[in-house]
């Protein structure tokens, strides 16, 4: 009924550098090409979509070692949701109805309007701490981050 | 949300919708979000064998643009709630609300045993508390599924080739749904588009035990 053939590609590379003895900066980066194609066949139908994405995702962070047991830590990145597609909408019974329902008011959008969908994007912010303590009875990690999705 | 009474034109008591519909699930794009939280998480062994952990978060989350497609023309109704179809436009600005399905707040506590038990026996158990706060589960932000407190356990006794296992999940018997929607549905003629309000129940309260022997 439904055959989805998912392809991805990526490259990735990372690079640390000592900073000092107790500060590490990081980078890093992935290019990644993401692609989907879907068959539909229910009742009949013999329909295709497809929709790709490329990409590129890079991630910087710091570490500070305050003490043996207490680390501060940053970071900086970027992620993608893949774009992808909805083969339902070229079914031959389902354009009729979206087609009657916003002929008559009911419905705003056409026929074709959901058959893809865009990549989204993800940016993050974070810092936190992360410790051991009461000879290392204790852990913990606290962080603060902020988050952005767009498309 | 009454919900014991949300689209009174289309539904009977059986909760069978009476007319025709052809509906379609998908995946779409809902604009741009920005999420801004605190996250804690932490363990404590308190002695050998036993042990305390948990996490809290606390997060703010709107949709900073967003017009969103779905909630415009006539069928964008939720009778019982006298929420008007938003017609006239081609899409509803919903910057500034919620994003669905997304607790702005949420916590989990668990303790946990494990020692031997005799000579050839280990006894392993623990108890968690898994806390979500409320969740919009629309774009409007009109309905909203409130908090859900799940606790879950296990006590298990084991050696090298058997194991008994008790278990119970969801102590507390909470009944909130798990997740709720207002799916669109075109009517085959065209001339009707309800949106159908589907949710999903919590598992209830289960309990049982788990015999096993490796040969």
């Amino acid at each position: 009924m439904y055959g989805d053939r998912i392809f991805n590609e990526g490259i990735y590379a990372s690079v640390n550098y000592q900073l000092s003895d107790r500060t590490t900066l990081s980078a890093e980066g992935r290019l990644q090409s993401d692609s989907i194609e879907n068959n539909y066949t229910l009742r009949g139908h013999d329909e295709f979509l497809a929709n790709s994405t490329d990409s590129f995702q890079p991630r910087v962070s710091i570490t500070h070692n305050l003490t043996d047991s207490l680390t501060l830590y940053g970071q900086v990145a970027k992620g993608t949701n893949p774009a992808g597609v909805n083969i339902g909408y070229m079914d031959s019974e389902v354009i009729e109805t979206i087609g009657l329902a916003n002929a008559s008011g009911h419905v705003t959008y056409e026929f074709d309007t959901f058959r893809t969908f865009k990549e989204e994007e993800l940016t993050n912010f974070e810092i936190g701490l992360k410790g051991t303590t009461l000879d290392d009875r204790l852990s913990f990690t606290a962080a603060l981050y902020a988050l952005k999705w767009e498309n | 949300m009454n919900w014991d009474n949300t689209d009174p034109g289309g539904w009977n008591e059986a909760g069978v919708y009476s007319g025709f519909q052809v509906g379609q699930r998908t995946t779409l794009n809902e604009g741009s979000i920005e999420n801004k939280g605190i996250e804690f998480e932490g363990s404590y062994v308190l002695t050998d064998a036993w042990s305390l952990n948990g996490n809290f978060t606390v997060m703010d989350s709107e949709f900073t643009e967003f017009c969103d497609v779905l909630s415009a023309g006539g069928n964008w109704r939720l009778p019982a709630d006298g929420v008007a179809p938003v017609t006239g436009v081609s899409c509803v600005d919903m910057s500034g609300n919620t994003p669905p399905e997304i607790s702005t707040s949420s916590y989990a506590i668990g303790v946990a045993y494990a020692a031997p038990f005799g000579d050839s026996w280990n006894l392993r158990g623990r108890l968690d508390l898994r806390n979500n706060g409320p969740q919009w589960m629309d774009t409007a932000n009109v309905m909203k599924i409130g908090e859900r407190n799940l606790v879950n356990g296990s006590v298990t006794l084991s050696n090298d080739t058997m194991s008994a296992r008790f278990y119970v999940a969801n102590l507390l018997d909470d009944d909130t749904p798990r997740h709720a929607s207002i799916g669109t549905h075109w009517g085959a003629n065209g001339a009707t588009s309800p949106r159908g309000l589907l949710w999903t129940p919590t598992r209830p309260r289960e309990m049982g035990v788990e015999l096993s022997y490796s040969f």
